[in-house]
């Protein structure tokens, strides 16, 4: 344990040291995963004794940290975490039904600056592990789909581009306004419809495309 | 350009090129399937069971026409209820929910109908006398790597002796089966799409009353009662639907929910007819006899369950989970002993053949306690014929083939299409009810 301990402190004081900047963004996320939209849609189709439908996953709120790593070059690698998070909540009579997802990105990212001082503008591609985790409450309680499971797990991997622009404050200070999309192409989850619709293979397929966009601000450190 | 302008202009750029497919995208996304659809055509749904109930109800909430063709003089199919016979009402049919986590478990919810879980206590008749536990564990029949044999072989095989022959039989008397012929195999696949929960329920009032009062009251003004039908002619565009009266129903799409006993016994002629595949898929699943029968006494002698007769597997004490406690007692009786208990002929020879295995394991405290019984032969209901469906040996993807549409005119709905794992049960039915409805208007919109 000490040893593990001691490696990630070292890990971490070097990331520190190499690092060329350290980012911490937030923003506004819009998503649209089609077979997750299926298993709200049949699960309102299947659904005329509740007077509200629940809504789509669509826009959510995400944060994310980032460390640029130092190079004279105008390409730069870097890393990041991404934490998004979307509510469907619908409220019937005697019937409330909250669907929260979360995503979680460790994401390898390359950082292209324009060296030219006239210049803020930045790009960065971003390669991802996705983490998904999806619960449901029903008046208010966490709500058990398959003999003591709550949450729908799933994992896939995403492509994203970001591009912004970077206004220099004091020293390393910065602040920059961003647009990212992303694509996942393939995110396995196979307990979303179980948990959205009670269902298995009724309503959606095991796996869903992800696309996603992005708007935001960064703050650099 | 100025840095300025630039700054302005790219971030309105990149801020447009996200914004605007997203409001479009967002504005393309309908929250329900089929939001727009106006089909004018005519759906006809034969059986009013609860899958053909659903299946009107998600039709009326969509605008389309339809009418519900029912053979007997009652909806609910194998939902049905008996008050009078006692001092709380009567599930003739489904009873138990299996699992509430399932569109049921909203419906219960949503309309706050009381349920209870069922945690009642069970014992064995085994080797002539009651007992709390088995000698040996009989929960052999999940696993990986199991034969498609049936539950009687495997058993033999696994050394579940005689003695064990009436636990076992009760084991494949929960699926409705003999075990002479539910497989081991395909019922451990299918049992393992399962999702909806391991615990029962019963209702404070009957299973019954949620199907009548929260689906079938949307469309009890749509159904036709005591039409039999007996020929669907779907050979032009327009099919008819004939009953045995000779009265014709004109429909632009069906949907047909009968018990899969009524496809088996080839009681409806197709002209054209079906295809051998779908008829020998009809053939490969499942269906046993199944009665229930409630035995009402003044002394409340018995346990709570009671597995491992050989005139009836599981007896139960039907009183859990009601609000008032007459003393009655339910002989849930499938597969063998039920086609036994037919044979007998008469309601009165089924009561004493019942009492007499009570008497046997409580010292004649049956016969002496016994006030009235009712007995509901769903094997010998003409348009149930059975109990509900099963696994048989060597059944493949049977459900999965009987469930296909027919040129994309006819779809096929009930416990027995059901994919899902959930066949044999209420929210099985009602799940293959909208999920043919999904189908229909699919090939609508296409």
């Amino acid at each position: 344990m000490r040893k593990f301990a001691a490696f990630l402190i070292m890990f971490f004081t070097a990331f520190l040291v190499l690092s060329q900047e350290t980012k911490i963004e937030g923003g506004l996320v819009y998503m649209f995963a089609p077979q997750w939209d299926k298993a709200i849609q049949t699960y309102n189709f299947s659904r005329p004794f509740l007077e509200n439908q629940q809504p789509l996953f669509d826009i959510g709120g995400g944060i994310s940290a980032t460390q640029i790593f130092g190079s004279k070059n105008r390409l730069k690698h870097g890393f990041s975490l991404s934490g998004f998070s979307l509510e469907s909540r619908a409220k019937n009579e005697s019937f409330e039904n909250v669907l929260r997802l979360g995503i979680l990105k460790p994401t390898y990212l390359m950082h292209f600056f324009n060296s030219d001082k006239t210049s803020g503008l930045y790009t960065e591609f971003g390669l991802s592990l996705v983490i998904s985790v999806l619960s449901r409450k029903v008046n208010g309680s966490l709500f058990d789909f398959n003999e003591g499971r709550y949450r729908a797990y799933g994992i896939g991997g995403e492509i994203s581009n970001k591009v912004g622009y970077r206004f220099e404050k004091k020293g390393k200070l910065s602040f920059s306004p961003f647009v990212a999309l992303a694509y996942t192409p393939y995110l396995y989850s196979p307990n979303t419809e179980g948990l959205i619709n009670q269902t298995q293979g009724l309503a959606s397929k095991s796996w869903t495309p992800i696309f996603n966009a992005q708007i935001g601000v960064s703050f650099g450190l | 350009m100025k840095r300025r302008g630039f700054l302005k202009q790219s971030s309105l750029l990149s801020i447009g090129s996200l914004l605007i497919p997203s409001v479009y995208m967002s504005a393309c996304r309908k929250g329900n399937l089929f939001s727009d659809i106006d089909y004018k055509g005519k759906v006809v749904i034969v059986g009013a069971g609860a899958a053909g109930l659903y299946a009107g109800y998600i039709l009326k909430s969509k605008g389309i026409d339809f009418q519900i063709l029912e053979a007997g003089a009652n909806f609910g199919g194998r939902l049905a209820k008996l008050t009078g016979f006692a001092n709380f009402p009567i599930d003739l049919g489904a009873q138990w929910l299996h699992g509430k986590n399932n569109i049921l478990g909203d419906l219960i919810k949503k309309s706050e109908t009381k349920i209870t879980l069922d945690e009642s206590d069970a014992k064995f008749w085994f080797n002539n006398q009651l007992v709390t536990e088995l000698p040996r564990d009989v929960n052999i029949f999940e696993g990986d790597n199991l034969p498609d044999i049936s539950f009687e072989e495997y058993a033999i095989q696994q050394g579940l002796g005689n003695e064990y022959k009436f636990v076992v039989e009760n084991l494949a008397g929960d699926q409705g089966a003999d075990a002479s012929t539910l497989s081991v195999y395909y019922n451990n696949l299918e049992e393992e799409n399962w999702s909806s929960g391991d615990d029962d329920f019963k209702f404070q009032e009957t299973y019954f009353d949620l199907i009548d009062k929260e689906i079938a009251s949307h469309v009890s003004d749509k159904i036709v009662f005591n039409t039999v039908v007996n020929k669907i002619d779907y050979s032009n565009d327009e099919i008819k639907i004939h009953d045995i009266n000779d009265i014709v129903f004109q429909a632009d799409k069906l949907i047909i929910t009968v018990p899969i006993s009524i496809l088996k016994s080839n009681d409806i002629l197709f002209q054209p007819t079906l295809p051998t595949e779908k008829t020998n898929a009809f053939s490969k699943i499942g269906m046993g006899a199944g009665m229930k029968v409630f035995l009402k006494f003044s002394n409340k002698f018995f346990d709570q369950n009671i597995i491992g007769g050989s005139i009836c597997a599981a007896y139960a004490d039907d009183s859990v989970g009601k609000a008032q406690s007459d003393k009655v007692l339910l002989a849930f009786v499938m597969g063998e002993q039920a086609e036994y208990l037919t044979s007998l002929g008469s309601d009165s020879a089924i009561t004493q053949a019942l009492l007499g295995e009570l008497d046997l394991m409580y010292n004649g405290q049956a016969t002496a306690s016994f006030l009235a019984a009712h007995v509901e032969n769903w094997t010998t209901n003409p348009f149930i014929r059975g109990a509900y469906s099963y696994s048989t040996v060597g059944m493949g993807n049977a459900r999965a083939i009987a469930a296909q549409p027919i040129d994309k005119k006819i779809y096929f709905a009930g416990e027995a299409m059901n994919l899902n794992g959930h066949h044999q049960t209420v929210q099985g039915a009602i799940e293959t009810g909208y999920r043919e409805v999904i189908q229909l208007l699919n090939d609508v919109v296409k």
